[in-house]
């Protein structure tokens, strides 16, 4: 091979390369674009899960956005208190309170409702749910495609014994993206201080829920009856709780005659296939 | 010989149409009671004009249309309404559909024998209003009124009038079995749709396994008068030829730019039998209370087309046609490849019910869906063009305004690329979903 051929390729390359070098390290001085050095800390204090909850695209651009926008410290839900005031301290701004929410799905008869037809498709809800308005007779229950499970980004929502979809209160971190998936807005973001859930949202009326799901709200009014603050209404046939109104008595879990009312300060499992009658028998 | 016309992507599903092919058509006895849903076609449900209680005729107008898009019902069957009232729909789930018992007398409002028009001079508005009284609607399964596609603005002209007698869904024989029994006729409601939209050119496009079908019409045509600019065109069989955008493109090269319309490249698609139920109705005066339905698959021990009053059960007619020993795993509402499963055999045949098919385990067999290998089958048989994989990807993340930027509503749900997916992933599906949420997002900002 002729020596020439290598030397002058080398020879360009080397020429080349210290030429954009130097371009670069001339560029780096120059050109630098300053970045708040807050921005760099405050994404190291959120926990990075980049789940949405806060309404920004992610844990990074809602760094930014406090640095930058004067967004409030307080969105991050899975960060709770502890990131809220962390944050704060840095920016030199009050710390505002923050009410952790926690997923809850208002359907505990999904698993053992009566079934409309056999559905052998794609497992998910929000497809059943346009193959003739669901595979379960009942038009509001869950239809267990599981479009909230695969949703969640730190997976606390699980089936129990009977295929229903069911959230771990202690690992849900509130930030709602189950909320936007269910086909059947059946999930609603509370306050994990009032425990106390009305799992149905039927709206037919008593005697319609009655033959289709035998853990569904009848709309008997007894738990309105009951609730010494006035914090039960019934809408359209189905009980209703004004969270603002309640003070977590538990007055209404005792009277409810189909069981739809849960306490999350007892011990209580949802309904399975066990000691429940088949609604199909 | 020529090369065969045809569009580009596609797939050759196995075709099944042996099972009752060149088979005559033979009249289904009336029913019973007949369930009649309001939302036959596209576009607003029509308003009932009846009551329980009121005796009613065949071919009596029971319920009118309402709003632009709508179509007027009649009723298939002499007797009494018996209520209005919600019942199982094959498209909808549940509806509102007016219910008629018959008195099986089957006395007709008039006589639909023999009737008498005058091609040559044509007038388009009594036309126009023979077919709207009718209730006549796209036979092909989309069910699109009729009189809506007949009436062009003024300023987009129709030039070439083109009759779809492609029936590139596998099964179904119904227009086959209709071209061969009214070969004469189909050409005569072709000559009305030429004159009054004044076009230039009729082509009547046919798939090329109906050899029987195009060489019947090629000779009946040639004993016609008036025969000038009309022309029979024997197309590669291939699905989905038949679809509107795919077949206008095969015959003449023209494409209809996304979201619109035949007519904005100035041309008509109807469907063959949609032309022989105009034909009816201009000449006949009769209203559209019967069509030609396919009852096939394998499930099916006779399988055989049926001419059916609307609003008869599928339960009678699969019962009328015996079930085989083998299982049975799907009922379905049209082809095989767009039809919709059924939950129940108490729905009732509709103006669209083009097939009824029992297909068994065998047909129907479930399979396993694994994750997309990127290996772009989809993509090469996607008959408009798009990316299939792509959209439902989106689609299945939520991201529905990104899907709608790479084509998600240019997609007409021929199913193409969930049948060639060597991984059996639910593009389809998808993509349906994610017409849904965008239709459920607009209605929800208005």
């Amino acid at each position: 091979m002729n020596s020439e051929v290598i030397i002058y390729s080398t020879g360009v390359l080397l020429l080349l390369g210290s030429v954009f070098g130097i371009a670069l390290a001339v560029s780096s001085k120059f050109l630098k674009v300053e970045e708040d050095p807050k921005i760099r800390k405050i994404a190291d204090i959120l926990p990075n899960i980049n789940c949405g909850a806060c309404g920004f695209a992610g844990c990074s651009s809602y760094a930014e956005a406090i640095v930058l926008k004067h967004a409030k410290p307080n969105l991050c839900m899975p960060g709770g208190e502890k990131t809220s005031k962390k944050i704060a301290e840095l920016m030199g701004m009050a710390p505002d309170s923050i009410e952790k929410k926690v997923a809850v799905i208002h359907c505990c008869g999904g698993g053992i409702g009566k079934k409309k037809y056999d559905y052998s498709g794609v497992k998910d809800c929000r497809i059943i749910n346009m193959v003739a308005g669901g595979s379960v007779e009942c038009g509001y229950g869950c239809l267990m495609g599981y479009a909230c499970l695969l949703s969640c980004p730190v997976r606390a929502i699980e089936k129990n014994e009977n295929m229903m979809p069911y959230v771990i209160r202690e690992k849900c971190i509130g930030c709602g993206r189950c909320v936007n998936t269910c086909p059947r807005n059946l999930i609603e973001l509370a306050d994990t201080a009032k425990k106390v859930h009305i799992l149905c949202s039927s709206r037919d009326k008593g005697a319609e829920v009655i033959k289709v799901c035998n853990v569904g709200c009848i709309g008997c009014g007894k738990c309105a009856q009951a609730c010494p603050f006035d914090a039960i209404k019934i809408v359209n046939n189905l009980a209703v709780i004004d969270y603002s109104k309640c003070r977590v008595c538990g007055k209404c879990v005792e009277v409810c005659p189909v069981k739809v009312i849960y306490d999350w300060r007892k011990e209580f499992t949802l309904p399975g296939k066990q000691g429940k009658k088949d609604p199909k028998k | 010989m020529k090369a065969k016309i045809t569009f580009k992507g596609g797939i050759h599903p196995s075709e099944n149409k042996n099972l009752c092919a060149e088979m005559a058509i033979k009249d289904f006895p009336p029913p019973d009671i007949a369930v009649l849903p309001l939302q036959q076609s596209l576009g607003a449900p029509a308003e009932p004009v009846v009551k329980p209680g009121d005796k009613v005729r065949k071919g009596t107008l029971i319920a009118r249309s309402k709003g632009l898009i709508s179509s007027n019902l009649h009723s298939p069957v002499s007797g009494e309404i018996i209520a209005v009232r919600k019942s199982p729909h094959p498209l909808l789930g549940e509806a509102n559909a007016i219910i008629v018992r018959s008195d099986k007398t089957d006395e007709a409002e008039k006589d639909y024998t023999g009737g008498n028009f005058s091609i040559d001079n044509i007038n388009p508005g009594e036309v126009l209003e023979l077919v709207q009284n009718a209730g006549i609607v796209g036979l092909g399964g989309a069910a699109f009124p009729s009189h809506v596609k007949l009436n062009p603005p003024p300023d987009k002209a129709v030039k070439t009038f083109i009759i779809n007698g492609a029936e590139c869904e596998p099964y179904l024989t119904a227009d086959h079995s209709l071209m061969l029994e009214s070969a004469d006729l189909i050409l005569k409601g072709a000559l009305i749709i030429k004159k009054m939209l004044k076009a230039e050119k009729c082509l009547i496009a046919i798939e090329d396994n109906k050899k029987d079908a195009i060489s019947l019409l090629r000779q009946k045509l040639a004993s016609m008068d008036n025969a000038e600019g009309f022309e029979i065109l024997s197309l590669k069989v291939k699905y989905p030829q038949g679809a509107e955008k795919q077949l206008i493109y095969a015959l003449t090269g023209k494409k209809v730019p996304s979201g619109g319309l035949p007519m904005d490249v100035s041309v008509l698609v109807h469907n063959i039998s949609t032309v022989f139920a105009i034909y009816e109705a201009v000449y006949l005066k009769k209203p559209l209370f019967e069509r030609i339905v396919t009852v096939s698959g394998k499930g099916i021990k006779n399988p055989a087309n049926w001419r059916v009053r609307i609003g008869t059960s599928f339960k009678t007619l699969i019962n009328h046609s015996g079930l085989t020993e083998k299982k049975i795993k799907k009922l379905i509402m049209g082809g095989p490849m767009m039809g919709l499963a059924q939950y129940t055999d108490e729905v009732p045949v509709l103006k669209a019910t083009s097939g009824i098919l029992v297909l068994t385990d065998e047909e129907a067999a479930d399979f396993e869906h694994l994750p997309c290998i990127r290996c772009g089958k989809c993509v090469e048989v996607c008959p408009m063009g798009l990316m299939p994989a792509e959209i439902s990807k989106m689609v299945e993340r939520g991201r529905i305004d990104a899907a709608k930027g790479i084509g998600l509503l240019d997609c007409m749900e021929c199913g193409s690329c969930n049948y060639i997916c060597p991984s059996g992933t639910n593009l389809l599906q998808y993509i349906k979903l994610g017409k849904y949420e965008y239709m459920r997002k607009k209605n929800a900002k208005r």
